[in-house]
This record gives C-alpha cells, sequence and structure tokens, in this order.
C-alpha cells in the first residue's frame, strides 16, 4: 500500500510545524539573565560566586552551595575562585574571603547558608547574632590542597 | 501522605482503572469458560460491553501517564533538598519504614505505564483490524488480549494506589543530628550512567539505527514490505533503538539541553518543555513499529488480508513520522544550545 499523496504534505507540514517549537522554545526563554551552571537558578548578584580554570573558562554559580558541588565534580589545582562580598556586593578572591555557615538561608531553594564576608569582624558578628560558625581550617569551603583532610 | 489536586485525581484514575481492569479480566476469563459450553445471547452480547470498558480503560492508561509525571513534579516542593522529579524518585531510599517501599513502586510504575499504553495500542490496532471483517474473526484474540492488559493496569493502579497511601516519612536507623545514612544529599543528584568518554559512539551508533529504520520504514512504505520477515526486522531495529534513546537521553540530551551537568531527563519537562514533544514523537515512533508488528502477526487470518496492508502502512508511516520528528526536534535544539 502506497500512502496517498496528501499524507506526505500532511507528513511534511507537521514535521515543519514540529521544527519551529525549538526554536520558538530558545526565543521565549531566551531572557539574557544568567543562570547558575549548576543548578540552573537566576544568579542573585548579592551570593553570585565565578570561577576560572587555567584554561581561562569562567562559570558562574548562585550560591556557594552549587560551587563547592560543582568544583567537588570537577577538581582542578589551579582553579581562581571569586565570592561575593554580602555587605558590599563585591567580588573578592575567595583566599581573602571570610566564610560563615549560620541558621540564615539565602535562597530557599538551594537551602543555601553559607555567608561571605570581606572583613572577620563583620563574619565574627554575623555568626554570633545568627547562631552560626566561622569556618577556618578544614571547615573552610574551599581548603587549599594542604588543608584538605 | 501528600493530598493536593493532582494526588486526588490520581487516586481517582487508579481507582477506576483498578475496578475497570477487574471487570475487563473477569469477563474476559468468563467469556472463555461459558465459550466451552455453549454460545448464548448472553455470550454474544457480553462482547459489547467488554469492548466499550476496554476503550475506557485504554483511555484511562493514558491519561494516567503524563498524570503520574504530574503528580510527581507537584511533590517537589515537599522536601528541602528536592529539586525535580530525580528527587521524588529517590525519596524512601535508605529508609527503615513503610517509606523504603516507594522507590521500586515509582519504578514500577514508570515501566507499567508505558507497557500499559503499548498494550492498549496493540489491542486497539487488532480492533481496527477486526472491524473491517465480515463475520468478526479476530474477536476471540480481541478477548484474550483483554486478559494481559486488565492484569497490567490492575497491578499499575495498585501500585500508585500503594504509593500515593504510603507516608513520605524517611525514617533511618541512625538518626542523628548530624549525619544520617538519608541526609545525604547527593543520592538527590542524577548521576551519568556511562561516564565521559562514550558520548560520541553512543550518538553515532544511536544516528545510525535511526536513520536505518527511517530508511527501512521508508521501503517499507513505498515498496509494500508488510511480510514478517520485514516487519521482524523493523522491530528489532526498534528494540535495540529504545534502550539506545534512554540513554542518550540522559548522558547527552538533558546536560545539553539544559546546559548543567546533569544527567536528569525529569529537569526537561519544565525547563525546556518542547523536548518532551521530542520524547514523545520518539516513543510515538517506537510504539507504531510495535504495533505495526502485532497486526503483521496477530491480525492476520483469511477475511483480514486485503485489510492489513493499508492497516500496517499507516501504523508504519506514523513510526517513520515519529522518528524523522523526534530526530529534527533534537538536531535543532542540539544546534540552539
Amino acid at each position: 500500500m502506497k500512502p496517498p499523496v496528501s499524507w506526505w504534505w500532511a507528513a511534511l507540514a507537521g514535521l515543519l510545524t514540529v521544527g519551529t517549537l525549538p526554536v520558538v522554545g530558545h526565543w521565549v526563554r531566551e531572557d539574557g539573565r544568567p543562570r547558575c551552571l549548576w543548578d540552573g537558578l537566576i544568579v542573585d548578584a548579592a551570593f553570585r560566586v565565578h570561577t576560572r580554570d587555567e584554561a581561562g573558562t569562567f562559570h558562574e554559580f548562585c550560591d556557594l552551595g552549587c560551587a563547592r558541588s560543582w568544583i567537588g565534580r570537577h577538581p582542578s589545582t589551579s582553579r581562581t575562585i571569586l565570592v561575593t562580598d554580602e555587605d558590599s556586593g563585591e567580588m573578592l578572591d575567595a583566599s581573602a574571603a571570610f566564610f560563615v555557615r549560620s541558621s540564615i538561608v539565602t535562597n530557599s531553594v538551594t537551602g543555601n547558608r553559607w555567608h561571605v564576608f570581606r572583613n572577620r569582624a563583620r563574619a565574627e558578628q554575623h555568626a554570633r547574632e545568627s547562631r552560626g560558625r566561622l569556618m577556618v581550617g578544614p571547615d573552610h569551603p574551599f581548603p587549599s590542597p594542604e588543608e584538605s583532610p | 501522605m501528600i493530598v493536593n489536586a493532582y494526588a486526588v485525581l490520581a487516586a481517582f484514575v487508579s481507582l477506576l482503572q483498578f475496578a475497570i481492569g477487574l471487570l475487563v479480566i473477569t469477563s474476559s476469563l468468563g467469556h472463555r469458560r461459558v465459550r466451552a459450553v455453549t454460545m448464548t445471547s448472553d455470550v454474544e452480547n457480553r462482547p459489547y460491553l467488554l469492548l466499550l470498558l476496554s476503550f475506557l480503560l485504554l483511555g484511562l492508561n493514558l491519561a494516567s501517564w503524563p498524570l503520574l509525571y504530574a503528580l510527581l513534579q507537584s511533590y517537589v516542593p515537599s522536601w528541602p533538598d528536592v529539586m525535580c522529579i530525580y528527587g521524588v524518585t529517590r525519596i524512601g531510599t535508605g529508609s527503615v519504614g513503610s517509606a523504603r517501599h516507594l522507590p521500586w513502586l515509582l519504578a514500577t510504575v514508570q515501566c507499567t505505564k508505558p507497557l500499559l499504553v503499548f498494550l492498549g495500542g496493540g489491542w486497539f490496532v487488532l480492533y481496527l483490524a477486526n472491524r473491517a471483517t465480515a463475520t468478526a474473526a479476530l474477536m476471540p484474540r480481541l478477548l484474550s488480549g483483554l486478559l494481559p492488559l486488565g492484569v497490567v493496569s490492575v497491578v499499575d493502579a495498585a501500585c500508585v494506589g500503594s504509593y500515593l497511601a504510603i507516608p513520605k516519612q524517611e525514617q533511618s536507623l541512625s538518626v542523628g543530628c548530624c549525619t544520617s545514612a538519608i541526609a545525604d544529599r547527593s543520592r538527590f543528584l542524577p548521576e551519568s550512567l556511562l561516564g565521559p568518554g562514550s558520548h560520541t559512539w553512543l550518538t553515532v551508533i544511536l544516528v545510525i539505527v535511526i536513520v536505518g529504520l527511517s530508511l527501512g520504514l521508508l521501503a517499507a512504505i513505498r515498496g509494500g514490505h508488510h511480510r514478517r520477515r520485514f516487519l521482524s526486522g523493523l522491530l528489532v531495529g526498534t528494540l535495540v533503538a529504545i534502550p539506545l534513546g534512554g540513554l542518550f537521553l540522559v548522558e547527552i540530551a538533558s546536560p545539553t539541553l539544559l546546559q548543567r551537568p546533569h544527567h536528569c531527563p525529569y529537569d526537561l519537562v519544565t525547563e525546556v518543555p518542547e523536548s518532551v514533544l521530542a520524547v514523545v514523537l520518539f516513543t510515538l515512533g517506537c510504539f507504531s513499529v510495535g504495533w505495526a508488528a502485532v497486526a503483521g502477526w496477530l491480525g492476520r487470518v483469511e477475511e483480514t488480508r486485503s485489510v492489513l496492508p493499508p492497516l500496517i502502512g499507516r501504523f508504519l508511516f506514523l513510526g517513520l513520522f515519529g522518528y524523522l520528528g523526534s530526530m529534527i526536534m533534537f538536531i535543532l535544539e542540539f544546534s540552539l544550545s
């Protein structure tokens, strides 16, 4: 049985319709806002984390938890990690920042409780006020290779 | 037990599936028993009720498939660590309470749903062939085919009902404040099944299989090759394509389309919804070849000799459309990502 010509035309029209859907979908979703590489959430500038590896590849994450999860799966000895100071919103190198894990959740979806400060006194104040703890030494979110357990 | 609109709807549909499935099973068995003794008007009339019930069951089975995923998606906000349907499917892993049954119940249901749609479609193909005959020559096969459909429907409904009824609270043997086996967040993250390095050959093999199947289908449609041997070849190709397609979806399509290192096809439902249509088209392609094979094998009697070729041709055409449509969609999605 050979199908009539009208079937082929109908199938062609169907395939063309189906082919337009990915284009329309991408056009609708294209909002230009940066998204987290780990979970796809829209990145909040107050908690963003950037990494740049030795090849120069740049990655952006919505919070420290996502960055740690991704780095855990992509270990590299030489990588620059920039974190955001919660007070000023400025980015600084992770090795120069102070990290606190407190009861304050920054993102209800990811449940992130990491807080980043440029100033040690400010970090300790946040830890006191929010039932948190300053994470140093082996508790540091991005420990250097010699500090890693 | 988490009660929301989807849970209530799923429970209602499952209840109907269970009741109608049982009716279909008992009627189907009853028909066999009575037929051996005598043919009465009751027995002659019973198939019509049975066919109507079967159509209702087919509709319920079809509707319950997307409903399952809508239900699982609605459960996502119920746990703080769960971010997608994959996480919901992992709830209960490592638990010691009744929640430990949740993962295997969901795994069973995720297998029975497509099986029900395939069985229902196969039965419907036989029904179409039977309807074109003057003496309903395929009616005994049609009634026999209801038995597996009813059994799988009842099993599926029982599993969904149990899943809905079991409390979704995990209990661990080591209930400490900080450490416990089930507090491990990583279990909610879908892992790669094959590991890096396997993507190229997987893509190449899948493309070869799909292109081969499409060419085979085209040859079958244009040349009218509806012999069993040819259909068997297409069916074998489809059986190879199904696991390859599943692996491709998890290993390559999901991370690429989501632009994240996530091997989670469930995320596509909410984030790249049009790709679900590509998956549906691929499933349609696979199922259509299977249904054509069912018609070719089980529908072949003297009276259907003239009916079968156009019927098989239609399903092969549908299969070709499904494969080509899914391939076009995925190629476009990949090129745009």
